[in-house]
């Protein structure tokens, strides 16, 4: 079955709902936990990043603040391509929904490591 | 000067497991924690594990995998469930005693991640020998039917002695057919009452690899188990919690360590402060498999069967073949009889 991305670029995507976010930044990972689905991810930097800045914007926007944030970071540039497939997996997997976040507490909770 | 050897370092650990009870109905003849019917004095309360939780989460935990005893011998376990699954990530480790269909309802509406039942064998009269107590089985198997009906996932764990060894192969296949998606094969450790009857269960290294070797999994059914050449040292990024609130690390270090209570201290504080946690995560040991190493990130192996055996935490875990430097696995050391 292939990833679908939202139909077009003005869709707004956001994390889903109840999402808890624990990064583990000394393993280079975000551990997502996903309590609907009683599911734990473990997110890569690519997806990371991509998850976080999804806040119910339009794809187009966080795509763009996507690229901003990579350019301002050293280390080897992405694969052409990451975002759509990272964001396509993120949606595979329920972590995003197409959607703006309906109200505050349905936001990604957000830790930084103690 | 710089260990030979280094575990990667965590600044504060995500998940944590935590014996919730030593009350168990069953008796089983190897028990690590010398369980009894009733709870054991000092043991913290629902309301008190509460606390715990909420102090857990803000410390940035979000996994919590619970073990006893027989969880479910606890009353409130279920309410601590149902106010741990929403924030984080929550397993159960059973021998199916209690675990009904309306228990099983309750797991799943809470959200439960998975739960992992103890097999002691592929057969009602070897499991409940074992288990010492008529019907062990049967509960653990309607246990395992119970979560699978209603889509929870279930893991079957195993611990490798005497008696499982030729059954093995039974166990995978009956997991498989009940729909367990994994099955956990568990070294024997000699705490508890495992140590009294070590010599009657445990297996030399040399059969335990044999037993190893001659795995055939059904397909789809995955195998876990941590002998040569997946022999983890897993102590940097362990936290584990027993039935009193004590910091013990891994909960086979339950008889060798304690690094203060969760009422009096927070967690973070011992994982950030306590010299022996600190030493015991770091993997500097005297000795490392590249094989091990290469695949589990760490060093040495398991350091509660390196300490059980050699008295040091630097030393090698001889269920490590490359490590065992002619330890016999089926003879405990004099200081542990």
């Amino acid at each position: 079955m292939g990833l679908t991305l939202p139909s077009f670029p003005t869709d707004c995507v956001s994390a889903a709902p109840g999402l808890r976010l624990r990064p583990v930044p000394e393993m280079g990972t975000c551990l997502a936990y996903d309590p609907d689905r009683a599911r734990l991810h473990t997110l890569n930097p690519t997806a990371w990043l991509i998850l976080s800045l999804c806040d119910g914007r339009p794809r187009a926007a966080i795509a763009a603040e996507f690229a901003t944030t990579l350019r301002g970071l050293a280390g080897p540039a992405p694969e052409q391509g990451a975002f759509s497939r990272g964001l396509a997996r993120l949606m595979s997997l329920g972590l995003v929904i197409t959607g703006s976040p309906q109200t505050r507490s349905s936001s990604p909770q957000k830790e930084t490591a103690p | 000067m710089q260990p030979a050897f280094a575990n990667p370092v965590l600044e504060t650990p995500p998940k944590i497991s935590i014996s919730i009870t030593e009350a168990c109905p069953h008796a089983c003849a190897h028990c690590y924690s010398d369980c009894a019917r009733a709870p054991k004095a000092g043991e913290l309360s629902i309301p008190a594990w509460r606390r715990v939780i909420d102090g857990l989460t803000e410390e940035g935990f979000i996994q919590a995998y619970f073990e006893g005893g027989e969880p479910f011998a606890k009353p409130g376990f279920l309410d601590l469930i149902e106010t741990t699954a929403p924030r984080m990530m929550t397993l159960v480790r059973t021998k199916g005693a209690g675990l009904d269909a309306a228990v099983a309802d309750r797991l799943a509406a809470a959200r439960v991640g998975r739960v992992l039942v103890d097999l002691m064998g592929a057969d009602a009269a070897t499991h409940d020998a074992t288990a010492g107590a008529a019907g062990a089985f049967d509960q653990a198997i309607a246990a395992i039917g119970h979560c699978v009906a209603r889509a929870i996932p279930v893991d079957v764990l195993v611990v490798l002695t005497r008696s499982t060894a030729p059954q093995l192969n039974a166990i995978l296949a009956l997991a498989h057919g009940l729909g367990a998606e994994r099955v956990g094969i568990l070294r024997l450790y000699p705490l508890g009452r495992a140590k009294a009857i070590w010599g009657g269960i445990a297996l030399p290294l040399a059969d335990q690899m044999a037993a190893l070797a001659a795995l055939a999994p059904p397909p789809g059914l995955k195998v876990m188990q941590s002998w040569h050449p997946r022999d983890q040292n897993c102590c940097w990024q362990a936290a584990a919690l027993n039935a009193f609130g004590d910091m013990i690390g891994c909960q086979y270090l339950r008889e060798y360590v304690n690094y203060g209570n969760i009422r009096d201290r927070p967690y973070l504080d011992a994982w950030r402060n306590d010299p022996l946690y600190k030493q015991i995560r770091s993997g500097n040991v005297e000795a490392s498999c590249p094989d091990c190493s290469g695949s589990q990130r760490s060093h040495g192996g398991c350091r509660s069967t390196a300490f059980a055996f050699h008295g040091r935490w630097e030393a090698p875990d001889p269920f490590d073949v490359t490590l065992n430097d002619g330890v016999d696995l089926a003879v405990l050391p004099d200081r542990l009889r």
